[in-house]
């Protein structure tokens, strides 16, 4: 039985989280603001934090700040703000995930469930020089194995190739005709498209939402390039 | 008629007849004028109209000339050229002596040059000579030794002057006057002038310099000088000589004291006694028959030391000369009838004047119309055209009369002068009558007469400068100056007042007027004084204003570190603050508005999803709810389908007006449209797909590039691949494709219409405006809003274009 604690300081919103995450089987604490979850925390064994930004007393950046300090399991920012600089702001100070309000109550359960997993098995995980890491996703080289938060992800020998040379040149942008070189090792020509579909349909298969990739980013314009996390 | 009388009493015809009458009747009858004129001169003006027969002898022309013929002949008789010069070479070593002694005793008066003339006009203002006498204090100063016609008191200053010169007083003037050589000299000259029978005078100029030996042949050649001047210009026997070669039939034989023999005759005739007329003079013997003219002076001539003298005529006036022309005169007239010529002339005057009147009256006037035509020379300033037409008579009638007396003097009038004369007149009878008919067609063309002259449009145009001048001058200066205006004008005009003050003091100071050189030296110095002070200060204001200009331009206030400035500067100086401070205030201002916009979107966009949130969530959970109702099911999917739309367009509408104010951060980076389009294709094509339409992408060659930010890019295409999706018509395709330029790269995408467009493509781009008029379908009508304003902060340009149900959309994005 994993623990979860909601922090927000709208109780509809509060109350419907609950009953989302308790259908899924979680035990849910709740609070209303800053001080309120760290006094929870104090008292409790939390797996993940779901914590909204915008509160009174203590908002949800410094309360991330206090609990980093002493604690490393996952937590989850919810924001009204959707610009990008907000979410790195939020995952700079010690956020795990971001998801911005109004979001869709499944795929913020599907994020819990994510991070509560990569959480549990982080100890389990044995690393090894022929393992790509990035955040929750593994990419093993040797047995050609794709894991998304220790679940087995099925990709084709295309897209494996795709996710691999995407792995090896972490944080770097990749345009469409590099990929395809380098995986088709073919000369490019007029072969965005092909990559692009690929692209899309490993992003289907290894994030929550793949409109807003956690993972595998698309660099409008430029290409692609898999985050480091 | 009338009509007929009228068009033939304008016509050129008559003009010129009547004209032509008056000038060839004018030049008949002053012709027949100098005739008389001339006739009355030489016989006398009552023997010539009593007809009275005068003799040729006793006419006036004859008596003139035999007069003058007679001194020159009387004069050759009487000289004694070589007497006159003896008597003065007698007189030479004497003088001569006599003037070098005063010279070496110093008794001449060394008189400085300039004193000359002071001296000669001694009686006028004595005091300046005073004066001069005083400024001498040296010998050398003493250039010259002066002799001449002194009175008694120029001796006395001389001698005053010489005994400054030398360093002595000089005390017992009088008595030097008294000793003088001076006057001895004076005296010498005196006797020489009685003994030639003239009132002439010698006087010369020793130079200072010279010693005794130059002074002496100095004095010695300046007395040949004189002699031979003196005979040269007191007897002038060449004129007489010529005068008499000139005459043939006054035949003379003339012998003079010194032997020498002026005549036109070998000898005396033996049988001079059978003439009319002669004269004879011999020595003391003296004979004159039939010359009345003569008899007055005759005691005078017989009185007179002549040696001698012959005269007589040839009496047929044979050979031609002045008195054979004289003759010929003589014979005209005397066939004339006085009375015929005189009438003659009468009434060729009359009817001159009278043609000349009708002239007059015609002229200008045409058969044709009422008023009178100006004719080109009466457009000729009227007083330049009176100074040509009295300039032209005035030298003409000159010229005549200098002529006319020149040749009358002598009788030599023939008929070919008259002519001559009589054109001249008639010439500036001409241009006097043209002046005339001039002043009188202006008169009837009804012009004012002086308009039309220089002097008057001259006048004319300084009035109207002068006005003009005096209105702007009213202008600039306006009815009320402004304070500054007032003071510059001001300081200006004292300037000039004081350096006028400066430049006054100094020159009236320069001609002593009344100050005696105390200001040439003070003005100069007051002058510079005052310029360099005032060039300080001017220099010092245009500083300051250069100050004033550097702050302004720069917003900020002016800094003039408590120096002592000029009040308008100070007051321009605060008005820049006020300025600056409104300015600054009225920025503030816009950069706290702007805050507060964003805040405002900020907290709106927060304040709208926190419910929005909620609403989503518990419209999931009622819809997972085991709720039998039917109907509630329905609606719980209505209240889900529409929270979600709430939701795009409150996320829309946000973004909107965060573009519009542009309050949206860019990441430009050189970007591949091609890639980007192929990547926002990828995204859509699920949903064209469930919407039944085809997407068609012309992948370019050369991938054109953009300097844009990738993610507002994406924004700008997907909203536009949105809009294709669901705007087109079921069952079509849609067309994108992407192309580079020079400056500008493009996207297109193309796509039909499942509505008719009643719209213009301005009006797409407005805020909520949407294709379908219904607004039905799932759009907001902000997407299009959107991409345009995002192509415009990225300098770039969205372009519609509406044909049909064709819908075509141009994005232009700059390359760098």
């Amino acid at each position: 039985m994993y623990r979860v604690l909601v922090c927000d300081d709208d109780s509809a919103i509060l109350e419907s989280i609950r009953i989302y995450l308790e259908s899924e089987g979680y035990e849910v604490l709740t609070a209303v603001d800053g001080i309120d979850a760290l006094s929870v925390i104090e008292k409790n064994e939390i797996h993940c934090l779901v914590l909204d930004i915008m509160m009174p007393k203590l908002d949800g950046l410094r309360t991330t700040l206090k609990i980093r300090e002493k604690y490393n399991f996952p937590i989850i920012l919810l924001s009204a703000k959707s610009e990008d600089t907000d979410k790195i702001t939020g995952l700079s100070f010690g956020g795990d995930d971001y998801v911005t309000k109004p979001f869709n109550p499944l795929e913020l359960v599907a994020r819990v469930r994510s991070q509560i997993r990569r959480y549990a098995t982080l100890g389990s995980l044995v690393k090894s020089d022929n393992m790509l890491i990035t955040g929750g996703l593994t990419l093993n080289t040797d047995t050609k194995e794709v894991l998304v938060d220790g679940e087995v992800v099925s990709l084709t020998a295309r897209e494996y190739g795709i996710l691999e040379y995407l792995m090896k040149n972490m944080g770097k942008v990749m345009s469409s005709a590099q990929i395809y070189e380098a995986v088709w090792n073919e000369i490019a020509f007029k072969t965005e498209k092909t990559v692009t579909v690929h692209i899309k349909n490993i992003r289907e298969k290894i994030e929550i939402n793949p409109k807003e990739p956690k993972y595998l980013k698309v660099v409008w314009g430029l290409g692609y390039k898999v985050e480091k996390i | 008629m009338d009509t007929r009388l009228k068009k033939f009493k304008y016509s050129i015809f008559t003009k010129v007849i009547c004209w032509l009458i008056a000038v060839l009747t004018f030049c008949f009858s002053f012709s027949l004028a100098l005739k008389i004129g001339v006739n009355c001169y030489m016989v006398g003006i009552e023997n010539y109209l009593q007809e009275t027969e005068v003799s040729f002898y006793n006419t006036n022309s004859f008596l003139e000339r035999f007069q003058s013929d007679f001194f020159d002949t009387a004069h050759l008789s009487s000289r004694n050229d070589t007497l006159i010069k003896k008597n003065l070479s007698e007189q030479k070593d004497k003088v001569v002596k006599k003037v070098y002694d005063e010279f070496v005793a110093e008794k001449v008066y060394i008189i400085k040059q300039e004193l000359r003339y002071a001296v000669e006009n001694w009686d006028d203002s004595y005091y300046k000579y005073e004066e001069y006498a005083e400024t001498i204090t040296t010998p050398e100063d003493y250039t010259s030794v002066y002799v001449g016609e002194n009175t008694p008191v120029n001796v006395e200053l001389a001698a005053k002057v010489l005994a400054n010169a030398k360093g002595e007083e000089f005390l017992d003037y009088e008595n030097l006057v008294r000793e003088s050589a001076f006057e001895g000299h004076f005296s010498a000259v005196q006797d020489i002038v009685v003994d030639s029978g003239s009132d002439s005078r010698w006087d010369f100029v020793i130079p200072y310099n010279y010693s005794k030996e130059q002074a002496k042949a100095f004095i010695s050649e300046e007395y040949d000088d004189f002699v031979s001047d003196y005979i040269h210009w007191n007897y002038d026997y060449e004129g007489s000589v010529y005068r008499l070669s000139q005459v043939n039939n006054l035949k003379y034989y003339i012998e003079d004291f010194d032997g020498t023999v002026t005549s036109n005759i070998e000898k005396i005739p033996e049988n001079l006694k059978n003439n009319a007329r002669y004269l004879l003079v011999n020595g003391d013997n003296y004979e004159i028959k039939g010359f009345d003219v003569l008899s007055n002076i005759e005691d005078s001539i017989k009185n007179s030391d002549y040696n001698v003298l012959c005269l007589y005529f040839d009496e047929s006036f044979s050979e031609s000369d002045i008195y054979s022309r004289m003759y010929e005169t003589y014979k005209l007239i005397n066939s004339e009838k006085v009375n015929t010529l005189i009438i003659t002339f009468a009434i060729a005057l009359l009817v001159s004047v009278l043609f000349f009147i009708l002239w007059l009256l015609i002229t200008g006037k045409r058969p044709n119309s009422e008023k009178a035509k100006l004719f080109f020379i009466d457009k000729l300033p009227n007083d330049i055209h009176l100074v040509l037409s009295a300039g032209i008579i005035t030298a003409f009638s000159y010229a005549l009369v200098e002529l006319f007396d020149d040749y009358i003097q002598v009788m030599e009038y023939t008929d070919r002068l008259n002519h001559f004369f009589s054109f001249y007149a008639t010439f500036c009878f001409i241009i006097l009558g043209e002046w005339i008919a001039s002043v009188v067609r202006t008169k009837k063309a009804g012009e004012s007469y002086f308009k039309n002259t220089v002097i008057y449009k001259f006048l004319e145009l300084i009035f109207k400068i002068s006005t003009k001048l005096f209105k702007k001058l009213k202008k600039e200066f306006g009815y009320k100056p402004t304070s500054f205006k007032i003071r510059i004008v001001l300081a200006f005009i004292i300037y000039i007042i004081i350096n006028a003050i400066f430049v006054t003091l100094f020159i009236v100071d320069v001609y002593e007027v009344f100050t005696r050189g105390f200001f040439v030296i003070i003005s100069p110095i007051m002058f510079v004084i005052f310029n360099g002070f005032v060039c300080y200060q001017i220099a010092r204001y245009i500083n300051n204003l250069d100050k004033i200009i550097v702050a302004s331009g720069k917003n900020e206030d002016v800094d003039f570190e408590n120096k002592k400035v000029d009040s308008s500067l100070i007051k321009l100086a605060e008005n820049l603050e006020n300025s600056n401070k409104n300015l600054h205030k009225a920025v503030a201002e816009a950069i706290k508005n702007e805050q507060m916009k964003t805040e405002l979107i900020t907290n709106v966009s927060h304040d709208l999803k926190t419910p929005l949130t909620s609403l989503i969530n518990y419209s999931d959970l009622l819809q997972k709810c085991e709720i039998d109702d039917v109907k509630a099911n329905e609606y719980i999917g209505v209240i889900n389908a529409q929270s979600g739309k709430l939701k795009r367009l409150i996320e829309d509408l946000i973004e909107a007006s965060k573009v519009s104010t542009g309050n949206v951060q860019l990441n430009k980076t050189k970007i591949n449209l091609a890639e980007l389009a192929v990547q926002a294709i990828v995204e859509f094509t699920p949903d064209f797909e469930k919407n039944d339409l085809e997407i068609k992408f012309a992948e370019p060659v050369n991938a054109p590039v953009v300097f844009a930010d990738g993610t507002k890019t994406y924004r700008i295409i997907s909203n536009l691949l949105s809009n294709a999706k669901k705007y087109s018509a079921p069952h079509s395709r849609v067309y994108a494709t992407v192309y580079g330029g020079e400056k500008y790269s493009c996207f297109e995408i193309k796509n039909v219409s499942k509505e008719a467009l009643n719209i213009s493509p301005d009006e797409l781009t407005e805020r909520f405006v949407r294709g379908d008029q219904s607004r039905t379908n799932d759009g907001n009508g902000l997407g299009l809003s959107i991409a345009k304003d995002l192509c415009k902060l990225q300098n770039g340009e969205l372009n519609i274009t509406i044909d049909g149900d064709l819908f075509k959309v141009v994005v232009k994005l700059p390359v760098e």
